[in-house]
């Protein structure tokens, strides 16, 4: 009968394993008791009834082949050398950077000058691969804003639609 | 009669499909050789087998995130989190399980497409309910109706969870998953799910009562 009885938790794992007939028993007899169990039930034969006739979504036969296909373009559009060279690219702006910080702690370098090649260089040498990144795989600004709104104004793809010239699955 | 075989196929059919925890650790360790090796010879047909090893489970677990009403689109998610693990598969860390890396991976895809797609379609769909067996169609159609708005409700209000309480019910109660099979799924112990599977219900159960005494 208590705020937080646990006793539901402990029954409904031994429905899955089997419960004996004095084990049920007596877990009528709690029902009858305590409120939140029977809440806890009644959620379960409500689920369970629900689920019951409901059909476990199962792949096509033709997703491997899709996927084939998805992954070879996606090697078009994505290269791994240019992977390996962006990281490199990345790790050598990086340490580019943290020696040029080093630098302006120098002495000869203060001020104006002192701002320039630490702030300005490293910013640049961070900037310069994003946008060149940008062009080559045409992962433009502008496919991100048509996307952002074509879900916004409700232009999107549903089930059912060609996508990457595969039909999507349907239920 | 007809429906009952149905039932214990369908019953049958979902026992098969969740494979024993026993093999989890040689499972883990196939996976790790077919890593290995794709990573080194670049085959995709290592790759193939690896999708082959874990794409029903990753589908299971994308439906699960994305519900009754947008499982139609859990297929193309399960095709992106598998182009997306080999375009990344160089930088798994095995800091855990490859499984636990790419059910990490195939959760927080669905979660982003769930998210897009409710502010898409905010609403279960009928289609979402569950076929209802064809000879309690026939037999009387006010009950039928009535049938048919109990279970609508019953999957407004599941959807009405929050996560990761939605994922878990869905996870067990449609998917059939056992308790260990979330906690490997979601990367937790099987204590928590328990927990979330106590709350969940508890939540359903207070939320169909009042609604209930509402009418």
């Amino acid at each position: 009968m208590s705020e937080r009885c646990q006793e539901s938790r402990h029954y409904l794992d031994r429905i899955a394993a089997g419960a004996t007939e004095a084990e049920q028993l007596a877990w009528e007899d709690h029902l009858g008791r305590c409120d939140e169990c029977r809440d806890q039930w009644t959620a379960d034969l409500e689920l369970r009834a629900f689920f019951h006739e409901a059909e476990m979504p199962s792949l096509s036969n033709r997703f491997d082949q899709t996927l084939r296909r998805r992954i070879a373009a996606d090697v078009r559009t994505h290269p791994r050398w240019l992977f390996v060279i962006m990281q490199a690219y990345w790790f050598s702006a990086a340490i580019v950077s943290l020696l040029i910080l080093f630098l302006v702690d120098l002495p000869g370098l203060s001020g104006e000058g002192a701002w320039i090649v630490g702030g300005l260089i490293p910013a640049l040498c961070f900037l310069a691969p994003v946008l060149l990144m940008g062009l080559h795989l045409k992962t433009s600004l502008f496919e991100l804003i048509s996307s952002t709104l074509s879900i916004r104004w409700g232009s999107h793809r549903r089930a059912g639609e060609v996508r990457n010239g595969t039909r999507t699955s349907t239920p | 009669m007809q429906a009952s075989t149905a039932s214990m196929d369908s019953l049958l059919r979902r026992i098969a499909a969740w494979d024993s925890g026993s093999s989890a650790r040689d499972r883990a360790a196939d996976d790790n050789s077919l890593i290995k090796s794709f990573l080194s010879t670049g085959s995709n047909r290592d790759f193939e087998r690896l999708v082959d090893r874990h794409k029903e489970r990753v589908h299971r677990l994308v439906a699960s995130v994305m519900g009754p009403s947008h499982s139609a689109e859990a297929e193309d998610i399960t095709q992106d989190v598998f182009v997306q693990v080999y375009r990344k598969l160089s930088t798994f860390r095995k800091q855990s399980s490859f499984a636990t890396w790419l059910y990490r991976i195939a959760f927080n895809k669905a979660m982003e497409q769930k998210k897009r797609a409710r502010f898409r379609l905010p609403h279960a769909g009928e289609e979402a309910l569950p076929a209802v067996a064809a000879s309690d169609a026939d037999a009387d159609p006010a009950r039928t109706a009535a049938d048919r708005q109990r279970r609508h409700h019953v999957l407004e209000c599941v959807e009405n969870l929050d996560e990761p309480y939605r994922t878990v019910v869905y996870l067990h109660y449609w998917m059939s998953a056992s308790v260990s099979d979330i906690a490997a799924y979601l990367g937790t112990r099987t204590g928590t799910v328990k927990s979330h599977l106590h709350r969940a219900r508890a939540r359903l159960a207070r939320t169909m009562r009042r609604e209930a005494e509402d009418e």
